[in-house]
C-alpha cells in the first residue's frame, strides 16, 4: 500500500473542500427523473445558428457587443443620407449606404460583379446593357429593379449641380428598362469607359448618385434635390440596397448597423451577414489621440498617419498592422501619385526649359528620406503603379531613359534657366532680364504635405530659385485659379487604363478660364492639340485593346517633353489596422481591396472583415 | 437710472449689430471665395470630379444667394441675425447653423463652464489667502512657484500630459470623447449624464490646473492694493474679526475686477475650448469654428461669431447692472450738485 504523504493529503482536503464550498453555493439539486434513453441513438433536430438578428433583437439595435463593432475614427456627416446631395461625403462612413454595380482593386486587378451580374456595349460603346442580378431588394422590403437606375440617371441628367451628374449630363441620351432586371444605357458618344467610369467603384470614384431608391426619391421634386437629406431612423431612411442601415447620425458618433436582412445573404450571392455588426464612426482630431486609441483597443482604424507617427506607433503596439505588416513604406500604394505642379499659363512656367530645370533641382529620393523616413518610393510617372498600369508603362522605358524627371543636375537645371534667359542676381536667386525674380513659391497644403514640402522648397532654393513652402488657408483654391504657380498635387486619375490621367490634360479645360478664375479640370493649364488628339483617340479605343499602348507611348513622349508637372513620389496611404478584434484586413498578401474605409471600396473591406473573438 | 439702463440696453444693440456688420464684411474682405475653397477641397480629398464642378458652383452660389448684390446680402444677413436664423452651413448643407451650434454647444458647454466656474471659484479664494498678510507665510511660498509654472504653460500641454499619463497610461479616466460610444446623447438620461461627468473629469481638470493660476497671481495682487485701503486700516482698528474682515472687506473688493475678468472669460469660452475640445476629441463648438474657419464656411462663421458676441455683450452688461449691488460706491443715480 502506497504511504499518502501530508502534502498529497493535503491537497485532496482542499480540492473537496472546494468542491463542496461551490456545490453549496450553486442552484439547489432538484429530484430529476431522468427519461428512459431512446434505444437508438438520438437525433438532434438541426439547430439553425443564431443569426445577428436573433441576438440583436428589432433593428435599430440598443446594444452592440465590442467583439463585432468596428470602430473607426475618420470624420462626421450628421443626417446626410442623400447622395445626390452636394454635401453627401462617403469618406465619413456612408460609402456604407451604397452598393455599385462592381468594385474594383487595383492592387489585385480584380472586378467584383456587384449589383450587376454582366453587360454587354454595342461595338460603338454607345449602347450598354446592364444584367442586374435577380433578387435584389431596397432595405424596406421594395424589389430593386432596373426603374430605380434609370430613373436616377435621368435626373442627373436633367438637374444641373448635382453630385457626380456630369457624365450623365454629358453623354446620356437615355435609360430604357428592358425589364426589372436589365437596363439599356444609350449614349451620344463612345464611351468604352463608361461602367468603369461611373458604375464601378474603386478607391473615391464611381457614382454613388445612380443608386437611389425610385419609390423614395420620386416625391422630390427636382428643386428640392439639394435640401432632401434622405435620412430618419424612425423611418428607415436611407433606404438602401446595402447591408447596413445608419441607426444614430450625431455631430459626435455615426452607428452605421447591419441590417435584420440583406438581399445578398437571402439569394445565396453571398454566404453570411458581416460579423461587423455595427460600425462607429468618429470625428477626427489628431493623430496622438488616435495612436493612443489604437493601443488601447479603442478603435480599429483611423485616418492613414504620418510616416514618423505610424512607425512608433506599430513598435510600441503588437495589435496594430498595415498593409505592409511592421515593414515600410507600412501602407498601399494609393491612387493619387503626387508631383510639383505648374501652372503654365504662368511666366516663367510657360517655358518648358524651366520646368524642366526645377525637375533637375529636385532629389525626390532626399525628399522621400527626410519628409517619409525612406517609407516610400520617388516616381518618374504620374501613374499609381498599380499592376494592369504598369503593362503601359512598362512600354514607355526608352521615354523615361530619355527624359529622367528622377535625375538630380544643378548643372543642368543652371544650364536649362540660362538658356532660357535668367541669371543669377547678387544673392544667388535666378532673375529675368530684367531682374525681376519669378515666383517659385510652392503651394502645399498642410498636414497632407507637410512632410515633404519644406525639402522641395529648399532644394530649389539651393537651385538658386526663390521659393517658400506657403500654405494658406484657401491653398486648394489658389491651385485651380492659378495664383499657384507652383503646387504640390496628386493625379486623381487613372487606376485601370491610362485614358482618366490623359483626360486631367484636356485641352478644352487648359484655358478654358482666364488666370484668377477657377480652372477644375485641368489645373496645369497645359496641353497641346497633339496630345489632345492622341487622347481623344485613346477614349474611341476600348480599354484593353493593343492600340492603347502605343497610343500611350505617343503621349508620353508629348508630356515628357513639356513636362506640366514634375512627378515626385508614389502616395501611400498607412493605415492602421487593428487586429485584436478583426482578422482579414487586406494586406500585401491579401490584396482583395484597398484597405481604407474611407473610399467606395470600404464597404467591401467591412463586409469581409472577420471577427476574432465572436 | 432708467435712463442709463436704456442707454446701456441701446448701447448692447449697437456693439451687437456694429459686431455683427464687421463679422458680415471681413471674410468677404479676404477676397477668398467660400463655395470654390468648398469644391477645390471635396475634389482634393473626396474625389470629386472635376467635371461636375462648375455647376455645382452655380448650384451653390445660387442656393446661399452669393450671386445677389452685396447690399441685398447684407440685409438679408441682418434681417436674419436678428430673428437668429444664420441660414446653412455650406459644408454641411441643408443643416441650418442654428441646429449646429445648438448641437455643438451642448457638448462642450458644460464642461468648460464649469471647469471655468471652479477655476474661478478656488483661484480666487486661493490667491485671496496668498495675498493676505494674516495667512502663514509657507502657503504662498509653497503655491506661488507650481502657480507661476502652471499659469505659463500652454493648455494643450497639460492637456496632452494628463491624456498620457491618467487616460492612456494609467487607464483611470477615458481616453478622449464626451461620452461612451456606446451612449446615445440623451441629457434627460441619469445614466448618460453621469457618463457626461465621466468623461467631463480629465477636461475640466487641464482647464483648471491652467485657468486657477491666472486667477490666483490677479487676485494674490488685487489682495495686496486693497490691504492698503483706509477702510481695512479702520476695520483693523475697529477690532473686527479677521476673518470678517478678510470676507467682507478684502474679498469682496479685491474680487470685483475678477468678476468683469469672469463675465468675459464667458464670452471667450467657445474659443478657449477649441483646443481642449481637439485634445480630448469633443465635437464641440470651438473645433465647429476651427474648421468653418478652416474651410471658409461664411454662414457658420457668422452664427458662432454672432453668438460669441452676444454673449460678452451681455455678460458684460449684467455686470454693469450688478456692480452696484457689489460695491457700493458705485451708483447709477443722478447726483446732486
Amino acid at each position: 500500500m502506497t504511504e499518502i504523504t501530508r502534502r498529497e493529503f493535503l491537497r485532496v482536503s482542499a480540492t473537496a473542500a472546494a468542491g463542496a464550498l461551490l456545490a453549496a453555493c450553486g442552484p439547489k439539486a432538484t429530484a430529476v427523473v431522468e427519461p428512459t434513453k431512446p434505444a437508438v441513438a438520438e437525433v438532434k433536430p438541426t439547430e439553425k445558428p443564431k443569426t445577428h438578428a436573433d441576438i440583436l433583437g428589432a433593428w435599430p439595435y440598443k446594444d452592440v457587443p465590442r467583439e463585432h463593432t468596428l470602430v473607426y475614427v475618420y470624420g462626421i456627416s450628421v443626417g446626410q443620407g442623400n447622395p445626390q446631395n452636394p454635401s453627401f461625403n462617403h469618406q465619413n462612413g456612408w460609402c456604407l449606404t451604397t452598393e455599385f454595380c462592381a468594385y474594383y482593386a487595383a492592387h489585385a486587378d480584380k472586378t467584383y460583379m456587384w449589383l450587376v451580374e454582366s453587360y454587354e456595349m454595342s461595338p460603338d460603346a454607345k449602347e450598354w446593357t446592364l444584367h442586374f442580378r435577380k433578387g435584389i431588394k431596397w432595405s424596406d422590403g421594395e424589389p430593386f429593379t432596373a426603374k430605380d437606375i434609370a430613373a436616377s440617371m435621368t435626373r442627373l441628367k436633367t438637374v444641373a449641380g448635382i453630385n457626380k451628374g456630369s457624365t450623365y449630363a454629358n453623354e446620356l441620351v437615355s435609360a430604357d428598362v428592358v425589364d426589372d432586371n436589365t437596363l439599356k444605357v444609350t449614349l451620344n458618344v463612345s464611351d468604352y469607359r463608361f461602367f468603369f467610369k461611373s458604375l464601378t467603384a474603386r478607391f473615391d470614384q464611381g457614382d454613388e448618385s445612380v443608386y437611389v431608391p425610385e419609390h423614395i426619391f420620386k416625391d422630390i421634386a427636382d428643386a428640392d434635390l439639394p435640401k432632401y437629406q434622405n435620412f430618419d431612423v424612425e423611418k428607415g431612411l436611407p433606404v438602401t440596397t446595402s447591408a447596413y442601415g445608419v441607426s444614430l447620425s450625431t455631430d459626435q458618433l455615426t452607428y452605421f448597423d447591419v441590417r435584420p436582412t440583406w438581399w445578398a445573404v437571402e439569394t445565396g450571392f453571398v454566404a453570411e451577414y458581416p460579423h461587423v455588426w455595427r460600425m462607429i464612426v468618429m470625428p477626427n482630431t489628431s493623430d496622438t489621440l488616435n495612436a493612443e486609441m489604437l493601443i488601447n483597443n479603442e478603435v480599429d482604424q483611423t485616418l492613414d498617419m504620418r510616416p514618423m507617427t505610424i512607425l512608433p506607433v506599430l513598435v510600441q503596439a503588437p495589435n496594430l498592422d498595415t498593409w505592409t505588416g511592421k515593414k515600410k513604406p507600412y501602407g498601399y500604394l494609393d491612387w493619387w501619385p503626387i508631383s510639383v505642379q505648374f501652372c503654365t499659363q504662368k511666366p516663367p512656367f510657360d517655358n518648358p526649359k524651366v520646368r524642366w530645370a526645377v525637375a533637375y533641382a529636385l532629389n525626390q529620393q532626399q525628399v522621400v528620406d527626410v519628409g517619409w523616413g525612406g517609407a516610400g518610393d520617388p516616381t518618374n510617372i504620374i501613374y499609381p503603379a498599380f499592376p494592369k498600369l504598369m503593362t503601359y508603362v512598362d512600354g514607355i522605358k526608352d521615354i523615361l531613359e530619355k527624359y529622367n524627371p528622377l535625375e538630380f543636375n544643378l548643372e543642368k537645371s543652371a544650364a536649362l534657366m540660362t538658356e532660357a534667359g535668367f541669371t543669377k542676381n547678387a544673392e544667388g536667386y535666378w532673375a529675368d532680364k530684367d531682374g525681376v525674380v519669378p515666383d517659385s513659391d510652392i503651394y502645399a497644403a498642410v498636414p497632407l504635405f507637410s512632410d515633404l514640402a519644406p525639402s522641395i522648397a529648399e532644394q530649389l532654393r539651393q537651385a538658386g530659385f526663390k521659393c517658400e513652402h506657403k500654405a494658406p488657408q484657401d491653398v486648394w483654391a489658389a491651385k485651380v485659379d492659378g495664383r499657384a504657380s507652383m503646387f504640390l498635387f496628386g493625379h486623381g486619375g487613372s487606376t485601370i487604363d491610362p485614358w482618366d490621367t490623359l483626360n486631367l490634360y484636356n485641352l478644352k479645360n487648359s484655358t478654358a478660364a482666364k488666370m484668377g478664375e477657377q480652372n477644375w479640370s485641368n489645373i496645369t493649364r497645359w496641353s497641346t492639340e497633339e496630345f489632345q488628339k492622341i487622347a481623344d483617340e485613346m477614349n474611341q479605343t476600348p480599354m484593353d485593346d493593343p492600340k492603347v499602348k502605343d497610343q500611350f507611348h505617343r503621349a508620353m513622349e508629348i508630356f515628357y517633353e513639356n513636362l506640366p508637372d514634375c512627378p515626385l513620389c508614389q502616395w501611400y496611404h498607412r493605415i492602421p489596422l487593428n487586429t485584436t478584434y478583426w482578422d482579414n484586413w487586406p494586406t500585401e498578401a491579401n490584396p482583395y481591396m484597398n484597405a481604407a474605409i474611407w473610399h467606395n471600396t470600404g464597404y467591401q473591406v467591412v463586409i469581409n472583415l472577420k471577427a476574432k473573438k465572436a | 437710472m432708467r435712463r442709463y439702463v436704456i442707454k446701456r440696453v441701446l448701447f448692447l444693440f449697437l456693439v451687437i449689430w456694429t459686431a455683427a456688420t464687421i463679422n458680415w464684411i471681413l471674410p468677404r474682405m479676404t477676397g477668398r471665395d467660400p463655395i470654390k475653397e468648398q469644391l477645390s477641397a471635396q475634389i482634393a480629398s473626396q474625389g470629386r470630379t472635376a467635371a461636375d464642378a462648375t455647376a455645382m458652383m452655380d448650384m451653390y452660389n445660387n442656393l446661399f444667394g452669393l450671386k445677389k448684390p452685396l447690399w441685398q446680402q447684407y440685409l438679408t444677413y441682418v434681417a436674419n441675425v436678428l430673428r437668429l436664423d444664420f441660414g446653412y452651413s455650406i459644408q454641411e448643407y441643408p443643416r441650418k447653423v442654428l441646429d449646429i451650434i445648438i448641437a455643438r454647444s451642448r457638448i462642450s458647454f458644460p464642461v468648460f463652464i464649469i471647469a471655468t466656474i471652479i477655476s474661478f471659484a478656488f483661484g480666487v479664494l486661493l490667491g485671496g489667502l496668498m495675498g493676505w498678510n494674516k495667512t502663514p507665510k509657507w502657503i504662498p511660498r509653497i503655491l506661488t512657484p507650481p502657480l507661476l509654472v502652471f499659469g505659463s504653460v500652454p493648455a494643450f500641454l497639460v492637456a496632452l500630459i494628463l491624456i498620457y499619463f491618467v487616460a492612456f497610461r494609467w487607464k483611470l479616466l477615458p481616453l478622449g470623447l464626451p461620452y461612451d460610444r456606446t451612449m446615445i446623447e440623451d441629457w434627460s438620461n441619469i445614466k448618460f449624464l453621469m457618463n457626461y461627468a465621466h468623461h467631463a473629469i480629465l477636461p475640466i481638470t487641464a482647464t483648471v490646473v491652467v485657468q486657477l493660476s491666472g486667477w490666483a497671481l490677479s487676485m494674490r495682487a488685487m489682495m495686496v492694493t486693497v490691504e492698503g485701503e483706509d477702510f481695512t486700516t479702520f476695520a483693523e482698528a475697529k477690532g473686527l474679526k479677521p476673518s470678517r474682515i478678510f470676507m467682507k472687506y478684502l474679498m469682496r473688493n479685491a474680487t470685483l475686477p475678477a468678476l468683469t475678468g469672469l463675465a468675459i472669460t464667458f464670452g471667450y469660452i467657445i474659443t478657449g475650448a477649441a483646443v481642449a475640445e481637439s485634445f480630448f476629441n469633443y465635437a464641440g463648438i470651438g473645433a465647429r469654428l476651427a474648421q468653418a474657419i478652416s474651410v471658409f464656411d461664411y454662414f457658420v462663421i457668422y452664427g458662432i461669431v454672432i453668438i460669441l458676441v452676444m454673449c460678452i455683450a451681455v455678460a458684460t452688461f449684467i455686470m454693469d447692472m450688478i456692480y452696484p449691488l457689489l460695491d457700493p460706491r458705485i451708483t447709477y443715480k443722478a447726483q446732486k450738485g
